[in-house]
Parts: structure tokens; sequence; C-alpha cells
């Protein structure tokens, strides 16, 4: 995966914070997630991708950033339901942001969340997946991109 | 007038609920997919429905497809996290008479509503 298409992904992870939340979010420099790297938050919502490339997308917050976020969009209260599907839907959008460049044959899923103590399931061994970690109003969370070309062999 | 909103995510559907009190939909429905979306259009007959497009069971392209099948004269807003071109142009030529690009804000909503009703 290049650096190009991590960059894509930051810059919609941080297009929809600025556009939604009340304050920008910070995305750091991408690192790659190591075996055993146990970084999933409370929520993690998952998207996967098929087309011209597959594998999978993350989004996953701890539950105080998502009831911390639902106030900007209208919700008086975070109940685990909205943050789930709140999770969901950054994950969705971040997803669906990205194919103004890397276009329609980047086919994404609707999202399943998973909420702790649920264990997200792990990555294929021949994936290789990147973390763009994210700050907003002090609370971390992170974008996981896994992904390959369709035709790649590992 | 009545209004019609689909999407799969429940914060989405309230919030275009929330903000399109504007514009005095007198009654307002909701549908989470695009297959419920269709059963709902056949007994309400909304005048306007607000679509998104990646929705389990049946995809808000298909449902555009279906209502306007039913109903030529139906009048779709897209509302969607699908930023590719062909996406947009491929819901218009559908039929749909609007695409607003998710995340949605109060105001981006209300251009694209007040669009749809040439207010």
């Amino acid at each position: 995966m290049d650096e190009a298409i991590l960059r894509v992904f930051s810059s919609c992870a941080a297009g929809y914070f600025a556009r939604v939340a009340l304050g920008p979010a910070t995305v750091g420099t991408p690192y790659l997630q190591s075996e055993g790297d146990s970084v999933a938050a409370d929520f993690t919502a998952v998207i996967g991708i098929t087309g011209e490339r597959r594998g999978v997308v993350c989004f996953t917050a701890p539950r105080a950033l998502l009831q911390a976020l639902l106030p900007a969009i209208g919700e008086a209260h975070g109940t685990e339901a909205l943050c789930a599907d709140l999770a969901g839907e950054i994950a969705n959008t971040i997803s669906g942001n990205v194919r103004a460049e890397l276009g329609s044959t980047f086919m994404i899923s609707v999202p399943v969340v998973i909420a702790a103590p649920q264990p997200v399931p792990t990555f294929p061994r021949d994936s290789v997946c990147y973390v763009l970690p994210l700050v907003w109003q002090g609370h971390r969370a992170a974008v996981w991109v896994a992904l390959q070309q369709a035709d790649e062999t590992p | 007038m009545k209004l019609l909103i689909v999407d799969d995510s429940l914060i989405v559907r309230r919030a275009i609920e929330r903000n399109v009190a504007w514009a005095g939909f007198g009654e307002i429905r909701l549908a989470s997919n695009g297959r419920r979306a269709l059963e709902e259009y056949r007994t309400f007959r909304p005048d306007v429905v607000t679509m998104d497009i990646t929705m389990p069971e049946m995809d808000g392209l298909t449902a555009v497809d279906a209502i306007l099948r039913e109903d030529p004269a139906a009048r779709i807003l897209i509302v969607s996290a699908l930023a590719d071109k062909s996406t947009a142009v491929e819901a218009i030529k559908r039929g749909a008479q609007g695409f607003l690009l998710k995340p949605i804000t109060p105001e981006s909503l209300r251009e694209a509503v007040a669009e749809l009703l040439e207010l």
C-alpha cells in the first residue's frame, strides 16, 4: 500500500472531524500495526473492502470520544447504541469519502461494529495494517487500513 | 408535505429529521434500508425521500430504481458518503434529483432540501 493512499485516509479522517465536530482532530503519522498490538478501543467499526483493492478499514474509538462527539451532531445522550452507531457512521463516511481519490472500484460494505469486550477479529497473516492515530479534544482514536491490490499475491 | 428518511444509521436519520424542521414537513417516516423504504413509499407516498446508498438488504440505488418504477414523479435526494463523481452521476442518471455528500451539516442539508423543494 503506498503512502498516497494513507494520505487520502488521513485527510478524510481529519475532514470528518473538521466538518462535524466542535474542533478539528489531529491525525498523526501512520505506523505499522505490529502483531499482538492491542489498540482496539471500546467501539471498533469494521468496513470490508472489495473491488480493485481488498481488505478492511476500521475506526476504533473510546466511549468518551463518541460521547463527547454526539452532542455536536445534536444527540443529547451518549447511549451504547448511539456510540456504536456513530462509530459505524464515521467508518462509513471516511471509507466512502476516500472514493473521491480512489474511485468507484473501491467498494465498501456496511459497517460491522464491535463493542468491547468482544474481541476484534485479527487481520489475515499476509495483510499489512497501518494505524492512523487520531486525537480529538484529548481523546485518542485510530483508523486502521489493511488493503491489498485484488490481484496481489501475498 | 411528507418526508421519508432512509439511512441505516440511526443518528443520521435523527440528524436529518431534526434539521429539516424549517421545511414544515407535516409527517416524517424513517426507514433503515432500501427494502423498507420501498415498503414505506407504497403506503406513505412521501413528497420527498432522502436516500443513503450503502445499506443492508437493499442498497439505495436499487431502491431509487424500484421507487421510480412505481412513481416516476418521486423526488429523491441521495445522502451518501460515496464521494466519487461516478456514483453521483449514476444516481442522477437513475432519476435522483440531488446528491448530498456526507458528512452532512445542518447548512448543507438545508441547501440541498431547499433546492429539491425549489424554495
